[in-house]
C-alpha cells in the first residue's frame, strides 16, 4: 500500500518520535516505513510498537537509498529505522563544501 | 547622530585620514579586556573601499565605515602581536578574492555567481545555491518545482518571507531576509575556564573550511601559532578546488591532516589531536560535533588554557546555515544600498568572511594574550552587522560624499599579498601528527 508523496511534506513514525521531511523522491507510489510501521502525514494521538531491528534516526541527517533515488531529511530523530517497502534507508554522506560561496 | 563624529575629516593631506580605525580598535580591545589602546590614523573608509577593490567588485559606494572598522581589527592584532607581519590593511583582505578572480556584482547577482537578491509577497530575500546539491532541495522548499532562477524568482514572489526563511533553515538552504537588523550590543560571547601560562607558539587545530576560519588561524600563524588544518578525506575544503593563488593565501604554511569522521580509528586520533591542541577553531553546525561525542567545554575544562572558538552563521542555538553573501544581506547590507543609491544589491564578495575571520582572529589573540582557558562563540550576521557600526540617517548623502572622495583619489589599489610557504595536499602531514 504506498502513497505518492510532494517534496516538501512532513512524516511522522507511528512508533517513536521520529519525523522527516520528503526533499526528493520519484512520482510512483511509495511505502516510506519507521520502526516496521507505515509513516503518516502529523503526529499520531499514540505510540503503536516497533518491529524488526531498530538502531535510530539522527536529526539534522538526510537519509537515502541505495541508487540514491530520493532524499529525506530526519527533522526529529527517534528510535526507529528508516524502510521503503521494507528496505532499510541510510544516512547520506554530507554535501560537499563549495569551492567558493 | 553618532556617525557624526566619526565621519571627521582629520588629516590635511590631500588622502583623509581618520580615526574610525584606531576607535574601532580600543573598543574591541578595551571589550576583550586587554590593555593596549592604539592611536593611529588610517585611509577614510571611502578610500579604503575603493583601494580594496570592493568599490570596483560592488560598483556603488558603501557609506558605513565597514573597511575602517576592518582596518580597525588589524591594528588592533598588531597591538597585540607588535612583531609579527600582518597585512598592512584590513580592508585588503577584503577585497582580494574578487580581485584575484575578477569577479563584480551583476545586478542583483553577487560577485561570486550563487547567490541572488529576489522580492517575496512581503520581503526581499537573498538565495545562495552555492553547492551543487542546493537543487534537489528547491522543491521541498518551495513546495513546486522550478527548474532555473527564473522559475524560483516566479515561485518566490508568491510567497511570505518568514515561510521561506525558515522552511529553508530547516532544509539547510542558505536564505536569508533583506532586513537592517538592530546593532547587536556585543559581537562575541566568551564562557571563561582555567587559565595556564601564556604560550608563545600555540598549536591550532583548524577543523573549519572556505574563508573565515582558515583566514582566521593564517593570520595567527603570522603571530606566531602552528596551523594543522584538519579535513575529512569525503569532504575536503571546497576552496582547494577554487582559485589557486587565493587558496595559497589563507592557507600556505599550514600542515594538513586527513581524517574520516565517520571511522571510530579516525574520530579517536581527532579527539588525541583536539587534546594536543592549544587552540581550535571551528566553523560547523553546532550539532554536528556534539553527534561525535564532541563537546568544547569538556576539552576545554581538561586543559586549562585551552582556546576553543566556535564560528556559527546565526548562533549556537539557531541550527542555520549560510555564507558570506547570504549573511552580508541578514545583517543589512543590501538594507543600507537601497537607502543610499535606491538599489538593494550585494555588497563585496562573500563579505561576512573576511569580515568575521579578522575578529575570529582578535578574540583568539586576546584570550591567548590572558592565558587562555575560553569558549568563544561568534554569530557571523552579528559581528557583522556590528562591524557595518551605527547606521546613519542621511546614508544617501554620505554616499555621494564619500564617492567624491574616492573619485578624488587615483593611487593605485592595495597590493595584492603573496602566498608564504608550502601549500600542502589534503592529508599530507598525517603522520607528522600520528593521525
Amino acid at each position: 500500500m504506498g502513497v505518492v508523496f510532494k517534496p516538501g511534506v512532513k512524516l511522522s513514525s507511528t512508533v517513536c518520535k521520529t519525523q522527516i521531511m520528503v526533499l526528493r523522491v520519484p512520482a510512483v507510489e511509495l511505502d516510506i516505513s519507521c520502526g516496521g510501521a507505515p509513516m503518516q502525514i502529523g503526529d499520531p494521538a499514540e505510540l503503536g510498537d516497533m518491529s524488526g531491528e531498530n538502531s535510530g534516526t539522527m536529526v539534522g541527517k538526510r537519509y537515502t537509498d541505495a541508487d540514491e533515488t530520493m532524499e529525506f531529511l530526519c527533522t526529529r530523530g527517534g528510535d526507529g529505522t528508516l524502510a521503503i517497502a521494507g528496505y532499510v534507508i541510510d544516512i547520506k554522506a554530507a554535501k560537499k563544501l563549495p569551492s567558493s560561496d | 547622530m553618532k556617525q557624526a563624529n566619526s565621519c571627521a575629516v582629520l588629516s590635511e593631506t590631500d588622502l583623509p585620514k581618520t580615526h574610525h580605525a584606531a576607535n574601532y580598535a580600543n573598543h574591541l580591545l578595551s571589550e576583550l579586556g586587554c590593555l593596549e589602546q592604539v592611536s593611529a590614523l588610517s585611509d577614510h573608509p571611502a578610500i579604503a573601499w575603493r583601494r580594496s577593490g570592493l568599490l570596483r567588485t560592488t560598483k556603488l559606494m558603501l557609506p558605513v565605515p565597514l573597511t575602517a572598522h576592518v582596518d580597525g581589527v588589524l591594528m588592533a592584532l598588531r597591538a597585540l602581536c607588535p612583531k609579527a607581519d600582518l597585512p598592512d590593511s584590513g580592508a585588503l583582505l577584503m577585497g582580494e578574492r574578487a580581485r584575484l578572480r575578477k569577479t563584480i556584482r551583476n545586478g542583483r547577482q553577487c560577485a561570486g555567481g550563487y547567490g541572488r537578491l529576489m522580492d517575496t509577497a512581503n520581503g526581499r530575500i537573498a538565495v545562495n545555491l552555492v553547492r551543487e546539491d542546493d537543487w534537489g532541495l528547491i522543491p521541498a522548499w518551495l513546495e513546486d518545482a522550478a527548474e532555473d532562477w527564473d522559475g524560483i524568482t516566479k515561485i518566490v514572489a508568491k510567497k511570505d518571507t518568514a515561510f521561506l526563511v525558515n522552511r529553508a533553515a530547516e532544509i539547510g538552504l542558505a536564505v536569508a531576509e533583506d532586513k537592517l537588523p538592530d546593532r547587536p550590543k556585543s559581537w562575541v560571547s566568551i564562557k571563561r575556564f582555567e587559565k595556564a601560562p601564556r604560550k608563545t607558539n600555540p598549536l591550532i587545530v583548524d577543523l573549519s573550511g572556505l574563508w573565515a576560519g582558515p583566514l582566521a588561524s593564517s593570520l595567527l600563524a603570522m603571530c606566531g601559532a602552528k596551523v594543522v588544518k584538519v579535513e575529512s578525506p569525503t569532504r575536503p575544503d571546497g576552496m582547494r578546488l577554487g582559485h589557486k593563488g587565493f587558496y595559497a593565501l589563507l592557507n600556505a604554511g599550514k600542515d594538513c591532516v586527513a581524517l574520516n569522521f565517520r571511522d571510530a580509528n579516525d574520530l579517536a586520533k581527532l579527539k588525541a589531536l583536539l587534546d594536543r591542541a592549544d587552540i581550535v577553531i571551528e566553523a560547523s553546525r553546532p550539532r554536528a560535533l556534539r553527534q561525535l561525542g564532541i563537546i568544547a567545554e569538556e576539552f576545554v575544562s581538561r586543559k586549562p588554557g585551552q582556546i576553543w572558538a566556535r564560528l556559527t552563521a546565526y548562533g549556537q542555538s539557531a541550527n542555520r546555515i549560510g555564507f558570506g553573501d547570504d549573511i552580508g544581506i541578514s545583517a543589512g547590507l543590501a538594507s543600507v544600498m537601497e537607502a543610499a543609491h535606491g538599489e538593494p544589491c550585494f555588497v563585496g564578495d562573500a563579505i561576512a568572511d573576511p569580515v568575521n575571520g579578522v575578529h575570529l582572529a582578535i578574540a583568539i589573540q586576546a584570550m591567548l594574550s590572558q592565558g587562555g582557558g575560553a569558549v568563544i562563540d561568534m554569530s557571523m550576521r552579528d559581528v557583522l552587522r556590528h562591524a557595518i557600526g551605527d547606521v546613519a540617517n542621511d546614508l544617501s548623502i554620505i554616499a555621494k560624499t564619500w564617492k567624491a572622495i574616492a573619485d578624488e583619489d587615483k593611487a593605485a589599489l592595495y597590493p595584492l599579498r603573496k602566498p608564504q610557504g608550502e601549500v600542502k595536499a589534503l592529508g599530507a602531514d598525517n603522520t607528522v601528527w600520528q593521525c
